[in-house]
């Protein structure tokens, strides 16, 4: 997005627009010296500005979390023993039914087995 | 190792039954694909589950990998879809976040900067990471995968676009709004917790 017309100013929803591509470092130069030459002049703009760019580097800045070092051996242990297929099943079952799911089918099965029994 | 490297050397390897290099497949990407997780689900419980259940997919979906992206893209998409379905599953049990998400272990405040600063900070580190995780997880589904992978994973806005499956400039548009929602969370948690420690 380049408002390169020298005489181009920024108007509030523009400015606006352009906080993402300046917070990555993606915006030409021109209108970087637009967009700072509005927040030099609007109040209401240069304080979301401050807000979003904040918000960005406070993200940005978190630790990354680390895998425990165990989980590659893990994986290949579990690899030799050919076992990701069961699993792999086992979790899919497990996501697609909720546990009430289950409980009420083998109360379903109880209950159709009783009846079967006093009806036989 | 880079990626294009193992995209290239470890594939053929790999199938062929090679364990090793399957596990070399899993060191170069698991803290990406755990950290990844961990964002998404906001438990550190649910995001190893998730990411052993990410590799046993790229085990056995590899021939379905077609080389037109990077494979550490391919398996964030992976990790992805996987993530999401599990958000789902957990909704419906209404078990959605964790408790990991707002209180940090004591043991783990002193274990992430060892000597390098004092306790006070230590305990400042640690809220200000429980803080930014808990505005995360607060974000709508699709808002927090696009500010995980860009500002947190840092990847491409055309990588994002192929994990995200949405076009590039969705994908701009909406990290935007993601990011200016994030910004009113963190700033209400601030308030709250301001209004909290000023009634103390």
């Amino acid at each position: 997005m380049e408002l390169n017309h020298p005489q181009f100013e920024l108007n509030h929803t523009d400015a606006a627009g352009l906080f993402g591509p300046l917070v990555d470092e993606e915006l030409s130069v021109g209108d970087s010296e637009r967009l700072r030459a509005h927040l030099d002049g609007c109040g209401p703009c240069q304080q979301q500005w401050t807000r979003y760019s904040r918000t960005v580097l406070r993200v940005r800045s978190v630790e990354r979390e680390r895998a425990p070092a165990s989980l590659a051996s893990q994986l290949a242990r579990r690899m030799r023993r050919g076992s990701f297929r069961a699993r792999s099943l086992r979790s899919h079952w497990n996501h697609q039914v909720p546990a009430e799911g289950i409980i009420l089918l083998v109360l379903a099965a109880g209950a159709a087995a009783v009846l079967f029994h006093l009806y036989r | 190792m880079s990626t294009r490297v193992l995209k290239t050397s470890s594939l053929d390897g790999m199938v062929d039954g090679r364990a090793e290099i399957f596990e070399r497949l899993v060191r170069a990407h698991q803290d990406r694909v755990f950290n990844f997780c961990f964002r998404m689900l906001g438990s550190r419980e649910e995001a190893l589950d998730l990411a052993q259940e990410t590799f046993a997919s790229v085990y056995l979906n590899l021939e379905g990998f077609r080389q037109d992206s990077l494979l550490s893209t391919w398996i964030l998409k992976i990790a992805k879809n996987l993530s999401l379905n599990r958000m789902k599953y957990l909704r419906r049990r209404g078990s959605g976040r964790s408790a990991e998400l707002t209180s940090v272990p004591e043991a783990e405040l002193h274990q992430s900067q060892p000597g390098a600063i004092g306790a006070q900070e230590a305990l400042e580190v640690a809220d200000e990471r429980a803080a930014v995780q808990a505005a995360i997880a607060e974000l709508p589904e699709e808002q927090r995968l696009l500010v995980v992978l860009r500002d947190i994973e840092g990847l491409s806005y055309t990588d994002i676009a192929q994990v995200a499956e949405l076009p590039e400039g969705t994908v701009r548009s909406r990290l935007h709004r993601a990011r200016e929602k994030l910004a009113q969370l963190l700033e209400k948690r601030e308030v709250d917790g301001g209004t909290k420690s000023s009634a103390v």
